[in-house]
């Protein structure tokens, strides 16, 4: 017995010791006071470790204010559409969640500070939430506005709306849209999802808890983090960018088996925190991939799992990050906005394959920077890019290629102004190394 | 969040600057809805998620503008879904941890391509599975000074901390669970942090982020409570990610005692030198 306890005794030196090696090693990574975490530690072997005083009133309360403070300065544009009747230009700044409408000819001089809108759509009432895209209604001036994340509401608004006034209809969408387009004629709006990525079709006039009229989706579609769209009316074609990364969705769990909204079980998740966590699990754990960027096309009214008709993608292509594209359907061209090349890429409409642009827009003078969005006026043969990256939207003769100012610029803060391109951030890192805030979104 | 990119910003930065450096483009595998980083110090790497990808991205920690990740952590063995809302690193003992809706995976540190995972809890007994609602497990970190794991959790639609063993595996149940309506935990964090030299729990509540010890047990208040004396009342609380004056996204460092947080497109920076 007592050689059992001496060797009871010394296994239990030799585990404590192990276990204060391990608490050392870790404290000393940690640095600052390890030597009071390695005893914690190895008190832990023998007895639940102290908690904190009881006799210590909870909580103690600390209520500061910021000592700095890093905030966007200007706009991010994240989307613009034009109102060709009434001569505006339409465009969402995702940072604060607004619509701001400017003359569709301002032209920001070099020596102001800024351009002022001549309305702002903005506050609790707007339901305007990370508000990534914008379609203007070219008859009534209506703008739609959906929300990339946070918000299924796509809030539309009539033409002449400002200030922090609710919306004249709201339609509920899917998770996560993007790209929105409409088929004026059909009179139907197409919206992208990026994942599950997919294409709905809703009437336009849809509000509420109204069915799309048709889903594009399955993995025959090899839509992958779908992101802008564009429509060709004329040649009955939907053109979708995409940026790569997708899964694959569960048998019998895809966007057209389940209803979205409204029945049975699903009833219940309105929250969209909820709704989100259930989208999460439809997905085959290990399925995810990720493949090169490219732009898609189909037929305008294809739906269910259908293979895209086109597919242009390669390193010709200089397809990068593609974010808004817009349609030219006199000569078949399609615009689209290279975010992370700083560029405005111009494809002939039947491309495939591995196809340079027809043109690209690009370099210094032409003030893009990192551009989200575009849109191709018609009426004035213009076609205008906003950019996240510098506080404006710049606008360009069609035709234009190569590194050419722009006709005209939009500037919503002073020139040189710096551009945190901060918006609605997902995490927070520091980098001890140097002495650095990550910023991840 | 329509432009997803890895911003790093000067720690004394104030006004409207553009980051020092941007990791951002194709080449990065990056893509948007991205909710959780960490930076490893001891290997100067930065761990992240695609969620649309199931992947688990590591880049060099100094890594700027289009550069590739060095690791990516994606497959089938993997058996990752989504893994974006709650990853922690551990890199005393080099895993890396990854929520997953109603389980964690445990993988190591250096994992690469297609590998599946080292230890996975899972479990009624664990108390991560939520039968009330369609969202349990959010955030995570690990304690290698106190050798646990902290979880935030959903159960019966409210929120809660669970403490597990460090290296818990299969059917295990949690060492120590704060929940309660006198923590004032509503929701469930994926921005929890630990501060192992302290033992400290940071997660985000109702009013501000509360700070717990590791050894707190059972329906009892933080130990402080950080609020932001610059947003408004509304502000303060509710919502999934605790509210919104402080805590939906934060992280801290204890060598400045500062405490930096994300509040709608915005960027603070606290100094709270009591917790540290």
């Amino acid at each position: 017995m007592e050689n059992k306890t001496l060797r009871s005794r010394q296994s239990a030196k030799a585990v404590a010791a192990l276990a204060l090696l391990g608490s050392l090693a870790a404290g000393l990574l940690y640095g600052g006071s390890w030597l009071v975490a390695a005893a914690q530690a190895q008190s832990s072997q023998s007895a639940p470790s102290s908690p904190p005083s009881s006799s210590v009133k909870r909580p103690i309360r600390l209520s500061r204010a910021p000592m700095r403070v890093i905030r966007n300065e200007g706009a991010i544009f994240s989307a613009v559409g034009v109102d060709p009747i009434r001569n505006e230009i339409i465009m969402a700044d995702e940072g604060e969640n607004r619509i701001m409408v400017y003359d569709r000819l301002a032209d920001t001089p070099p020596n102001a500070r800024m351009t002022e809108p001549k309305r702002i759509l903005q506050g609790r009432n707007t339901m305007i939430q990370d508000n990534c895209a914008i379609y203007v209604d070219p008859v009534t001036g209506e703008i739609y506005s959906p929300s990339a994340d946070t918000s299924h509401n796509m809030a539309i608004f009539s033409r002449d709306a400002k200030g922090n006034v609710k919306p004249d209809r709201v339609l509920k969408t899917p998770h996560r849209p993007f790209g929105i387009a409409a088929d004026e004629v059909a009179q139907e709006l197409f919206l992208a999802t990026q994942w599950p990525a997919a294409v709905f079709v809703y009437r336009k006039g849809a509000e509420g808890r109204e069915a799309p009229l048709r889903i594009l989706e399955g993995k025959n579609t090899q839509l992958s983090g779908s992101m802008g769209i564009a429509l060709d009316t004329k040649n009955q074609e939907l053109y979708v960018a995409n940026w790569g990364s997708t899964s694959d969705v569960k048998e019998g769990m895809s966007y057209s088996d389940l209803p979205v909204y409204g029945e049975g079980i699903y009833r219940s998740w309105e929250n969209a925190d909820q709704l989100q966590q259930f989208f999460r699990r439809r997905m085959v754990p290990g399925s995810g991939r990720i493949t090169p960027p490219a732009i898609l096309v189909f037929d305008l009214k294809a739906k269910g799992n259908v293979a895209p008709k086109r597919i242009i993608q390669g390193s010709n292509t200089q397809l990068d990050w593609p974010q808004h594209m817009f349609m030219d359907m006199d000569r078949r061209e399609v615009y689209v906005a290279n975010s992370m090349d700083n560029a405005l890429l111009v494809f002939r409409g039947t491309d495939s394959g591995n196809a340079a642009p027809l043109r690209v827009i690009k370099g210094p003078k032409t003030e893009i920077n990192t551009p989200l969005g575009v849109f191709f006026d018609a009426k004035n043969q213009e076609v205008i890019v906003s950019n996240w990256g510098n506080h404006r939207a710049v606008v360009f003769k069609q035709g234009t290629s190569g590194d050419i100012a722009p006709l005209r610029r939009i500037r919503s803060a002073p020139e040189g102004t710096g551009s945190p391109m901060i918006s609605h951030l997902g995490a927070m890192g520091y980098d001890t190394k140097r002495d650095e805030i990550l910023a991840f979104q | 969040m329509t432009f997803p990119q890895i911003a790093a910003f000067a720690r004394t930065a104030d006004g409207s600057p553009s980051p020092v450096r941007s990791i951002a483009g194709q080449g990065t595998q990056l893509t948007r809805s991205g909710h959780y980083i960490e930076y490893d110090e001891v290997n100067d790497e930065i761990m992240v998620a695609n969620a649309f990808a199931q992947a688990i991205l590591f880049f060099r920690g100094g890594a700027t503008g289009k550069e590739a990740p060095i690791r990516v952590l994606m497959g089938p063995k993997t058996q990752i879904q989504s893994p974006d809302f709650g990853l922690a690193i551990d890199k005393v003992n080099d895993e890396i941890y990854v929520t997953e809706h109603t389980r964690i995976l445990v993988f190591p540190r250096t994992a690469n391509g297609d590998v599946p995972p080292i230890r996975i809890l899972e479990g009624p007994k664990t108390e991560l599975e939520n039968p009330y609602g369609t969202a349990a497990v959010r955030g995570i970190g690990v304690d290698p000074i106190h050798n646990v794991i902290v979880v935030t959790s959903y159960f019966q639609n409210r929120g809660r901390i669970l403490i597990f063993d460090r290296t818990a595996s299969g059917n295990t149940a949690p060492i120590r669970r704060i929940a309660g309506p006198r923590t004032g935990i509503s929701g469930s964090s994926y921005s929890v942090r630990l501060h192992p030299p302290k033992g400290w729990i940071l997660d985000p509540i109702g009013s501000g982020i509360g700070v717990w010890s590791v050894y707190d047990s059972g329906d009892i208040p933080p130990l402080y409570l950080l609020v932001n004396a610059a947003a408004g009342e509304e502000e303060g609380g509710g919502g999934e990610d605790g509210g919104s004056g402080l805590g939906s996204r934060f992280t801290f460092n204890p060598k400045t005692k500062e405490l930096y947080n994300n509040r709608g497109s915005i960027i603070e920076t606290f100094s709270f030198p009591e917790i540290f």
